[in-house]
């Protein structure tokens, strides 16, 4: 799993934890797994293959998972590239959950979160992606995470009913950090294998090693816009935690050779307009600062800027603030001046122009809407702005 | 996280509320109108919405958001910032978020997209709008719109909603059922309600 | 291990133990024409797990594994013994043009039961415009079963069934010891619904009643759960 912040308390793994400074080393005390793997029948792993088995079915027929091609050739086609030989192991499927994770899980099913596709700017970023989740799978992580799980929640339920009284409340609470930090302490090491083999798989395809590193730049940037940073935790702060990240993974890519044969970089012609969807699912979440981040950083680096910059005008929108209609109004002509406009950019300068009392211009505006987006299905509620009702 | 659970938890202490009849009829909504019904409904109320159902609200539901004022959400339990540490916010450490509130000088593209946005919030799943046009609420100029979902339970659902925003107040009433059945079966019965309000104090 | 586990939770838990099913129908038997009414047996959605000290519910292969197989068995021995006409789902290919509604009529199914639960079976609770009247329907699409499997009914079952693990037994005996925080054992809920497929009228409805026995890893147990489940089923 790739996810850097909890979505539940109870999954707050990945990079958390109290200081574990001890140098990473294989932490797996497991063989590693064969291509063509299958569990014995008779051990837990089978019954954890099972289950698997099932969630796969119903994501593979889930209204939630995206289908278009391109996107899944592509994502089919990384995972060949990096796996290798594990390649017929391995079925990554790409969901629709505004969030940024990956996960991979021991039968070789891999999800891939449109959160996490918005936010990687090229093929290399995606390839460190999914070469970490490769690393997982490989040195059969999650196996390890789940029988350590077990035995950490069998001794949490009996550290918390032995505990009554007015102390109770605080040290149950204190029962769970422990928990959960020894199984951040547990889940980091396999981290930092994953993110090593990850890195190493990535750069043996021809993928740049740098983009590593500046995916978990990208997240940290918006956890501190965010105000993640800030918030005290002794077991769980994040923050030290992704900049040793950050650090390991540059000196891991700096002792790379460049690769002979650099490979392509095709995501944003087969994410194409699935990216604004993920945009429109971004701003639904709510978070004013860790949203802006997001899209000033797509903005600046020339992400689909026409889209970015729409739904920045929508966040700005939305919110509501003195100062943030200007905002908005601005970002929606930016958009409209970009090589590939949303029309919906047109129809947002028309609609705070109407709600200025501008009607001429927001009527320009409108029309321009129709223009660009004659069959629109909102084209009765536009042709009575223009009608001078 | 805390607020979706009290959210979820609101909803749950609302589900042992036991459903009322709604007999065939005029319906009085006190302060804001009145509708008149074809068919017997369950009524129950939940935070400051009418709900109204005949199979249980997962199947479908019919719900009046009446007279939300200028900043307010379209349910308390949506409102986040209300619920966030005075102290923290004495300090200048507020979390990072924000509700989707209805303002008085929204247009209709504005209000449908804040549906959508809390909509999303309530289901924990993407709803999508579409085919807005002009229609009339209780004979005040307003709007309609269709919308659909994918619920936690996998089941597809389709809905539409009709609203007006009248004296700075926004009326929305919509109804939403499940894809294969539901949402067909009293579709017209739900129209027919909504073409019926009549907003209070008209004659 | 769980065997004991089983009788420890059962003597602890003794008062919210026993069989209980309860079931409603419109129909008291399907209508015979010329030929018996053929019933399309859909595959029986069942998943036993394994509830950790901790709270935790995990899904154990072996058993569920073992549990589907009995069901099924059980599910075609009932149906035999009452001379039922029938056949089992075949699921079509992912491709294949009714795919999606076939797809959606097993979620449909499972949320239609969990309303019927939740609004008919406590009186109290019940939807006053429904008038006491069991009325339920999953409407007109499953017309499309009819055409893929040439049934005339169709036969949905559901069940969600957990064991307790050595450890979660120890805390129950603890937890009664010390004066009773009620730390729930391994716990059995099923419904089983039969849907006309002319209408999508449910015609008959059964639900298991929580309980904390029943051990679907045998096939003589399953025979027991499929009984209470199927017994009222109308012929």
């Amino acid at each position: 799993m790739i996810s850097r912040r909890a979505f539940s308390a109870g999954l707050l793994a990945c990079l958390g934890g109290c200081a574990t400074h001890h140098e990473s080393g294989p932490s797996s005390d497991l063989p590693d797994i064969g291509a063509g793997y299958r569990p014995d029948p008779k051990s837990d792993e089978a019954g954890l293959w099972l289950k698997l088995d099932k969630v796969e079915q119903n994501q593979r027929r889930s209204p939630g998972r995206i289908r278009d091609k391109p996107i899944n050739d592509l994502v089919q086609d990384m995972v060949c590239r990096l796996a290798g030989a594990y390649c017929p192991d391995l079925r990554p499927y790409v969901i629709r959950v505004p969030a940024f994770n990956a996960t991979c899980a021991p039968n070789g099913m891999i999800s891939i979160w449109s959160g996490l596709l918005l936010r990687c700017h090229s093929e290399s970023q995606l390839a460190a992606v999914l070469g970490h989740e490769i690393g997982h799978y490989l040195k059969r992580h999650s196996l390890q995470r789940l029988r350590n799980s077990r035995e950490l929640d069998d001794f949490a339920a009996f550290f918390q009913f032995q505990l009554q009284g007015p102390a109770a409340g605080l040290i149950r609470g204190l029962s769970q950090d422990i928990t959960q930090a020894s199984k951040s302490m547990f889940s980091r090491d396999h981290e930092r294998e994953a993110d090593a083999l990850g890195l190493a798989l990535m750069a043996d395809a021809g993928y740049a090693p740098a983009a590593c590193a500046d995916i978990w730049r990208h997240i940290k940037a918006e956890d501190a816009a965010g105000g993640e940073s800030e918030r005290f935790d002794f077991f769980l702060s994040t923050h030290p935690a992704t900049t040793e990240r950050i650090d390991n993974l540059d000196e891991l890519a700096r002792r790379r050779p460049p690769a002979a044969r650099p490979a392509p970089d095709r995501l944003n012609a087969a994410l194409g307009p699935l990216r604004r969807s993920f945009m429109a699912d971004e701003i639904n979440q709510g978070h004013f600062k860790r949203t802006d981040n997001l899209l000033t950083r797509l903005i600046g680096d020339g992400i689909d800027p026409g889209g970015a910059l729409f739904y920045r005008g929508e966040l700005y929108r939305r919110r509501n603030r003195d100062g943030d209609e200007a905002i908005a109004l601005g970002n929606y002509h930016d958009a409209c001046e970009t090589a590939d406009p949303p029309a919906e950019a047109f129809r947002g300068v028309g609609t705070i122009r109407w709600r200025r009392g501008e009607t001429e211009l927001a009527r320009e505006y409108f029309r321009r809407y129709l223009r660009v987006a004659p069959n629109a299905d909102d084209g009765d509620m536009i042709r009575k702005y223009l009608s001078g009702a | 996280m805390i607020r979706l659970v009290s959210l979820l938890l609101l909803l749950l202490a609302a589900g042992c509320t036991p459903y009322r009849l709604i007999p065939a009829g005029k319906v009085e909504f006190t302060d804001h109108g009145s509708v008149e019904t074809p068919i017997d409904w369950n009524w129950r109320p939940i935070d400051t919405v009418h709900t109204w159902t005949l199979d249980g609200p997962n199947l479908q539901e019919m719900l009046f958001h009446l007279g939300i004022e200028d900043g307010k959400t379209l349910m308390n339990a949506l409102d986040v910032e209300s619920g966030f540490n005075p102290l923290l916010v004495w300090f200048g450490k507020v979390p990072d978020e924000v509700s989707f509130r209805f303002h008085k000088r929204m247009t209709e593209h504005e209000i449908m997209d804040l549906f959508t946005a809390s909509m999303s919030k309530i289901t924990e799943s993407p709803v999508v709008a579409s085919g807005l046009m002009p229609a009339d609420l209780g004979g005040h100029q307003g709007f309609r719109f269709d919308y659909a979902f994918v619920g936690k339970d996998e089941v597809r659902r389709r809905g539409f909603a009709v609203g007006a925003v009248v004296k700075d107040k926004l009326y929305l009433i919509h109804y939403v059922g499940t894809a294969l059945y539901h949402y067909d079966r009293n579709r017209a019965d739900a129209e027919r309600v909504a073409a019926s309000f009549v907003f209070a104090g008209k004659d | 291990m769980c065997r004991w586990c089983r009788l420890v939770a059962a003597f602890l838990l003794a008062g919210l133990a026993g069989c209980a099913t309860q079931s409603y129908r419109t129909i008291d038997a399907l209508p015979r024409g010329a030929a018996a009414p053929r019933i399309l047996v859909m595959p029986p959605d069942i998943e036993l797990s394994e509830l950790t000290a901790g709270g935790s519910v995990e899904m154990n292969a072996e058993w569920t594994r073992a549990a589907e197989r009995h069901l099924k068995t059980a599910i075609r021995e009932h149906l035999q013994r009452i001379q039922a006409s029938f056949v089992e789902y075949r699921a079509p290919a992912d491709d294949a043009p009714e795919a999606e509604i076939l797809d959606q009529l097993q979620p449909l199914h499972a949320t239609v039961g969990q309303s019927i639960l939740a609004f008919h079976f406590e009186p109290q609770k019940r939807l006053p415009s429904k008038k006491d009247k069991f009325d339920w329907s999953l409407g007109p699409a499953v017309t499309h079963l009819a055409g893929h499997a040439d049934a005339d009914y169709a036969l949905f079952v559901w069940v969600r069934d957990s064991y307790s693990s050595p450890a979660r037994v120890a805390l129950q005996f603890v937890a009664a010891m010390a004066g009773g925080i009620p730390v729930g054992g391994g716990v059995q809920t099923g419904l089983c619904s039969l849907v006309d497929l002319k209408t999508g009228q449910v015609v008959w409805f059964n639900a298991l009643k929580p309980r904390e026995e029943g051990d679907m890893r045998e096939l003589e147990a399953t025979r027991r759960t499929t009984a209470f489940l199927l017994d009222r089923m109308p012929k």
